[in-house]
C-alpha cells in the first residue's frame, strides 16, 4: 500500500557523543516507565587493533520499516501504519497483549508497558510532529546528531542530512526484508560500521572478533 | 528466549485432538475399524477446545479479542479460525452420529474435520516463521510442529482404541500409525535442530535429548502394540506420555533458541 510519507529519524553517528540525552528526553516526553524504553543508546564496544581502534554509540528505536513485520503479524491491527504519515504506530486500545509484534521485530525495539499490559514503541513523537514540532529526542540532542523528516521530501532535515553525507557513510540496520527507513551516518574516518557482525553481551554489543582488552 | 508455556500447551493439546481424530479417520478409510464413534469425537473435540482455551491464557486483554476481526490474515486469526471450524465440523459429525446418518455423510464431514484440524497443526508452526528469528524461519518448523502433534495424536488414538476394546486389527493399525507418525516427527525435528545446531547445543540440549528419548519410547510402544495388540491399553498410556513429552520438548526448544536478529531493548516476553 503506498503511503503519503516516509517519516523517520536519521542519526549522524559522526556527531553522536553518547550522552544519552535522546533516551532521557524520550522517557520524559512520553512518560516511559523505569525498565521500559522507546529509545536506547547502545555502545558498540571498542574494536580493532591499536592504533586503529573504533567505538561508537548507536541510538536505537523503531526503524519505521517499510515492510514492517510487526504490523503484518498483529492479529488485531493494533500495530499499523498511519496512511497519512507512514508512521508505524500502536493503537493501545486494540492491543490484546499477545506480544507477537515483539517477536517479529528484528531489532527488539518494542517495549512492554507493564502497567497497561500493552505493547508500546517510538511514535516519532507524533503528538509533537503533528503540530509541526520536532520529536523530543531530536530537539534535545546536544550533538545535533538527530534529524527528523520525510525521506520523500528533499527539503526535510532527514533528507538533507542524507544528501550531505557520503554514500559510503550511510548505513541501515541489517535488512531481512523489512526495509528499515531509519538511517545512520558513520564516516569511515570516525569508525567502521559493524552492525552486521555484532554479538550481544548484556546491553553492550561487541563484534564477533571480540572487543579490545 | 523465554518459554511461552501457554503457547506450548496450546499446540500440544489441540494438536493431539486434531491428529487423534485424523488417525481414527485413517483407520476407517483403511477399513480396519468403524468411523470414529461418539466417545472418540468427544475426546477430539475436548482436546481441541481445551487447547484453544489454553491459547488465550497468554493474552493480557482477552476482552479485546474481537478486535482480531480487523486483521483476518494474521497467523493468530487463521489459527483461531481453523480451530473454530474444526470444532464446528466435529460438532456436526457428532450430531450426524446421534441422528444415525448415512456412512457417506459421516465420512464426508469426518474427513473435512480431520483435514482442517491437521492443516491447523502445521499452521501453528508456520506462524512462527519470522525473518526476525532466523532459526525459526524454516519449513522444518511447521513440519515438526505438525508431525510431533501427529505422533501424539496417533498415540492418543492407540490409547482410545485400546480403552474402547476395539478389534485387534484396529489396535494394530493404531500402533503402526504411532510408529510412523512419531518417526516422521522425530526426523523433521532433527532437521530443525540441525539447522539451529549451535543454538540448540548452547540453549536447549537437554530438551532435544528429551524429544528423542520420548520418541524412542513412543515408537517402541507403538511397535509392540502393532505386533501384540492385547497390551494396547498400557502401551497406549506409555506412548501417549512419551509422545507428549516429545511434542512439548520440541516447542520448548523452539522458544529457547528463538533469538532475534538483534535485541536492543532486551525486553523479556514473559
Amino acid at each position: 500500500m503506498p503511503f503519503m510519507a516516509r517519516n523517520c529519524i536519521v542519526v549522524n553517528l559522526d556527531r553522536c557523543i553518547g550522552c544519552w540525552s535522546c533516551e532521557v528526553a524520550c522517557k520524559l516526553e512520553n512518560n516511559v516507565a523505569l525498565g521500559e524504553r522507546w529509545n536506547k543508546v547502545v555502545q558498540v564496544e571498542p574494536f580493532g587493533e591499536f592504533p586503529h581502534v573504533s567505538t561508537y554509540w548507536l541510538p536505537t528505536m523503531c526503524q519505521q520499516c517499510e515492510e514492517s513485520p510487526c504490523t503484518h503479524v498483529c492479529p488485531t491491527g493494533a500495530s499499523y501504519r498511519d496512511e497519512q504519515t507512514g508512521m508505524v504506530l500502536v493503537d493501545k486500545e486494540k492491543c490484546i497483549g499477545c506480544k507477537y509484534c515483539m517477536m517479529a521485530c528484528p531489532y527488539g525495539v518494542r517495549s512492554w508497558n507493564e502497567e497497561q499490559q500493552v505493547v508500546e514503541k517510538c511514535t516519532l513523537c507524533n503528538h509533537l510532529t503533528a503540530a509541526g514540532e520536532l520529536p523530543a529526542c531530536v530537539k534535545n540532542c546536544c550533538g545535533t546528531a538527530r534529524y527528523y523528516g520525510d525521506l520523500d521530501d528533499p527539503e526535510s532535515d532527514a533528507s538533507k542530512a542524507l544528501a550531505e553525507a557520503a554514500p559510503e557513510a550511510v548505513h541501515h540496520l541489517p535488512d531481512v526484508g523489512n526495509h528499515p527507513l531509519t538511517a545512520y551516518i558513520l564516516s569511515p574516518r570516525f569508525g567502521e560500521w559493524r552492525v552486521d557482525d555484532l554479538t550481544q553481551t548484556t546491553s553492550k554489543y561487541v563484534t564477533t572478533e571480540g572487543s579490545v582488552e | 528466549m523465554e518459554i511461552q508455556w501457554s503457547l506450548v500447551l496450546f499446540t500440544v493439546v489441540s494438536g493431539a485432538g486434531a491428529w487423534m481424530f485424523a488417525s481414527s479417520i485413517i483407520e476407517a478409510l483403511a477399513k480396519k475399524d468403524e468411523l470414529p464413534n461418539k466417545v472418540e469425537t468427544i475426546v477430539a473435540f475436548v482436546l481441541l477446545a481445551v487447547g484453544g482455551c489454553l491459547s488465550v491464557t497468554h493474552l493480557k486483554h482477552v476482552d479485546r479479542i474481537f478486535e482480531a476481526l480487523n486483521h483476518p490474515t494474521s497467523g493468530i486469526f487463521v489459527e483461531a479460525a481453523m480451530i473454530g471450524v474444526s470444532c464446528a465440523l466435529l460438532a456436526v459429525y457428532f450430531i450426524l452420529l446421534v441422528r444415525k446418518s448415512s456412512k457417506g455423510a459421516l465420512m464426508g464431514v469426518g474427513i473435512a474435520a480431520a483435514v482442517v484440524a491437521v492443516v491447523f497443526t502445521f499452521a501453528c508452526g508456520a506462524s512462527y516463521m519470522m525473518d526476525a528469528r532466523a532459526v525459526w524461519c524454516t519449513p522444518a518448523l511447521p513440519a515438526a510442529y505438525g508431525l510431533t502433534a501427529a505422533g501424539l495424536g496417533a498415540a492418543v488414538n492407540l490409547l482410545v482404541k485400546a480403552a474402547l476394546k476395539r478389534d485387534a486389527e484396529s489396535v494394530k493399525l493404531a500402533g503402526l500409525l504411532t510408529v510412523v507418525a512419531v518417526v516422521l516427527g522425530a526426523v523433521v525435528s532433527a532437521v530443525f535442530f540441525i539447522g539451529a545446531a549451535d543454538a540448540v547445543a548452547a540453549l536447549a540440549g537437554p530438551w532435544a535429548v528429551a524429544l528423542f528419548v520420548g520418541a524412542v519410547v513412543a515408537v517402541v510402544c507403538g511397535a509392540v502394540a502393532w505386533k501384540a495388540p492385547a497390551n494396547g491399553l498400557v502401551l497406549g498410556v506409555v506412548a501417549t506420555i512419551a509422545a507428549c513429552a516429545a511434542a512439548v520438548a520440541l516447542r520448548v526448544a523452539m522458544w529457547l533458541v528463538g533469538t532475534p536478529l538483534l535485541d536492543f531493548f532486551l525486553m523479556p516476553l514473559d
